[in-house]
């Protein structure tokens, strides 16, 4: 044991006495993020902004816009044709809404209302306020329903039951806000700076790893694996000195640029035991991978191509530089076959959908199975002569 | 002490070493002499236990090396002939990382590397980075991570390949030091005066065997006290050449490579040069330079092969 930890605490010394280390470790993840994330937006401006144009001036359709304002999802306002017409020509809006005239009418006898949703055609949200208009109208007209069924039996004024549904409508909106209001707010920051900050997080890591793992080969090249051959030090405690330091560094790394990326950006990162076990499984999945790599390439130069090579490309893949909504399917599906989709799945999980370790299992059994399979082929083509 | 027995190595066809066997008594300095490619890099090697052999055994101190590796591993300190040190890290550093992985704890590893630093005359630079050294600090460094665990037999592969003549200077009197405090040296060149100068016996290699096995003194007697006579001539011609060789003097004739350098192996070159000198004038042959060599390694390799050591 003392041997193998004489190996990874010697390994993480010589890493980070390195200044070039910090640059490609540190600086350049935080530089993507921060350039790919988005310069100098914030959560609020990620938000689709939407108006509503309110022809019927109804107490229904204020219920309505009330619902919808309260998903918390989009920054909704209210406004006339005209002017909402000219924040969307001049792409000041994402899209606006537009509730006819007739609107309570049609609740009132059960008929499905007409509402407009007018986008630009590059607004990928889309599905997501439609999803929320219809939620809404539903909700509206449950309510309405609800105040003439009671009416009729009990014969009091429909008006004021619904008045009282109304009111109830918008106290039960507020009490499912709470659950929203925190899915939205991460929502909001995992759309963009986050899923790029876990995403650059992941490929400088990767390519981290991808050099640390080099020190094998180089070893070779040096004359440094044939002096550690040399001394007392068992093949197995030799291979378990590097993968931890590998393991170490690569945590290293990971940790700081998470709680860099959350000071700097405001990167919600969400359960914590979570992430310990999601990013321990990409660490092991990404050192399977390089010592792959290592196994198959003779020299460190070699490695560093083919390696990054892979890593970029991959990265693509797995929806490092950009979310794989924008991706044709089959792109989707071939998404599936590298790490990097797994644990970009595996934080979004975590951020986004307020996920624990239970929520991520899937994705970390697959990490696993990535590791078994590359470190296993990895470590078998290590050359101990 | 150390027992080379008949050990065989090969590489698909090709025979790297081919039955070399030589043993080694404790305290001795043990010079292993031959050309690049002569296969003694393999065998030093295989005494490490670093490449399986073939056939034949290695004991050291009765332990077999194919059975016991460990055992082995921890009596002896290996010198590398590339320089195998981390070049980012400290003097200092490396040695403590290597202390460490002979199982020193941090407290004797820090000792030894102090002691060592000092043997090795490099305590002002124990911070220093090793990529700031000079080729001779670093081949004294190389040297100084095998001496950590305090081995009983250091093994040395060409340990001063690509330095400057005080350097290399430096560390054959490490080596001597060394040697004096009863370390076994196990020593592999292809500079005949670095063997000459460490080594009691030496075994000289060539396309994988031992062609000649003793102490300097006996392995010159098997030149019969003969010596040299080289002619740098400006050309020559097969009769020229054979019009020397019939010289009752001269035992053989070996022109070198080059058709630069004629190698004429004499008993008495006092008396044969007179003869040489006048027999190649006569056959047109014109002379740049006449040196005459004592009979040493050098001589005897080349009559053992035909060819330089450094060919």
């Amino acid at each position: 044991m003392k041997k193998i930890l004489a190996i990874a605490v010697f390994e993480l010394k010589k890493v980070f006495k390195n200044p070039h280390s910090y640059i490609l470790m540190f600086g350049m993840p935080l530089l993507f993020t921060l350039i790919f994330g988005g310069l100098l937006t914030n959560g609020e401006e990620v938000k689709p902004s939407i108006i509503v144009v309110d022809n019927d001036e109804s107490r229904l359709s204020q219920a309505f816009i009330d619902d919808v304002k309260n998903k918390n999802f989009m920054s909704v306002s209210i406004a006339s044709f005209e002017h909402a017409d000219t924040e969307f020509n001049d792409s000041n809006i994402s899209g606006y809404v537009q509730i006819d005239r007739g609107f309570e009418e049609k609740m009132l006898k059960g008929e499905s209302p007409v509402i407009l949703f007018k986008h630009s055609p590059s607004f990928n949200g889309t599905i997501m306020v439609n999803q929320i208009l219809t939620n809404s109208v539903k909700r509206v007209k449950i309510g309405a329903t609800a105040s003439m069924a009671y009416s009729a039996i009990t014969g009091d004024n429909k008006e004021n039951i619904h008045e009282d549904i109304l009111s109830e409508l918008v106290a039960t909106s507020n009490g499912i806000e709470i659950t929203l209001i925190t899915k939205s707010e991460e929502l909001v920051t995992m759309n963009n700076m986050s899923a790029r900050s876990a995403g650059f997080t992941i490929m400088f890591v990767m390519m981290a790893t991808l050099i640390s793992t080099g020190v094998i080969l180089e070893a070779k090249q040096t004359g440094v694996w044939y002096r550690l051959m040399s001394t007392p030090i068992a093949k197995l405690e030799l291979i378990l000195g590097y993968l931890l330091a590998f393991f170490l560094i690569g945590w290293v790394q990971f940790g700081i640029l998470m709680l860099a990326s959350t000071v700097l950006f405001d990167v919600y990162w969400g359960n914590i035991l979570g992430n310990i076990v999601l990013i321990s499984s990409i660490l092991l999945s990404t050192i399977g991978i390089g010592l792959f790599i290592a196994g198959l390439v003779r020299t460190t130069e070699q490695q560093a191509v083919f390696g990054n090579l892979v890593i970029i490309s991959t990265c693509m893949l797995g929806g490092v530089f950009w979310p794989l909504e924008i991706v044709p399917d089959f792109m989707l599906q071939v998404a599936k076959f590298v790490p990097q989709y797994w644990a970009l799945e595996g934080f979004t999980e975590l951020a986004v959908r307020g996920g624990t370790v239970v929520d991520i299992l899937g994705q970390i059994i697959i990490l696993l199975a990535f590791t078994v399979l590359f470190l296993g082929v990895g470590l078998t083509r290590v050359r101990f002569e | 002490m150390l027992e080379v027995k008949n050990i065989k190595k090969s590489y698909g066809k090709m025979k790297i070493v081919d039955n070399v066997s030589f043993t080694i008594e404790k305290g001795e300095s043990f010079g292993l002499l031959g050309p690049n490619g002569a296969g003694k890099s393999t065998t030093i090697s295989m005494i490490c236990g670093l490449i399986p052999y073939d056939q034949g055994e290695i004991t050291i101190s009765g332990n077999s090396v194919k059975k016991s590796p460990m055992a082995i591993k921890k009596k002896i300190g290996v010198v590398p002939q590339e320089i195998a040190l981390y070049p980012t890290m400290s003097a200092r550093d490396n040695l403590l990382f290597w202390g460490k992985l002979y199982g020193l704890s941090g407290s004797q590893a820090s000792k030894r590397a102090a002691e060592v630093l000092e043997f090795v005359g490099l305590k002002d630079r124990a911070k220093g980075k090793i990529e700031t050294f000079s080729g001779g600090m670093k081949r004294r460094i190389n040297i100084g991570a095998a001496l950590m665990h305090e081995p009983e037999v250091l093994i040395m592969d060409e340990p001063t390949v690509g330095i400057d003549p005080q350097s290399r200077n430096h560390i054959l009197e490490t080596v001597k030091k060394l040697n004096e405090k009863g370390i076994t040296i196990i020593y592999t060149s292809h500079y005949m005066e670095e063997v000459e100068y460490l080594c009691n016996r030496v075994g000289i290699m060539d396309h994988g065997q031992i062609i000649a096995l003793g102490t300097q003194l006996e392995l010159c007697k098997r030149l019969g006290g003969g010596s040299i006579v080289q002619l740098t001539v400006e050309n020559h011609t097969e009769q020229g050449v054979e019009a020397i060789n019939i010289l009752e003097s001269v035992e053989k004739i070996l022109p070198q490579e080059d058709g630069m350098v004629l190698d004429i192996f004499v008993q008495n070159p006092h008396g044969a040069l007179g003869q040489i000198v006048t027999t190649a004038v006569n056959q047109g042959i014109r002379i740049l330079s006449v040196n005459v060599q004592e009979p040493n390694l050098e001589s005897l390799f080349l009559q053992l092969t035909g060819r330089s050591l450094r060919d």
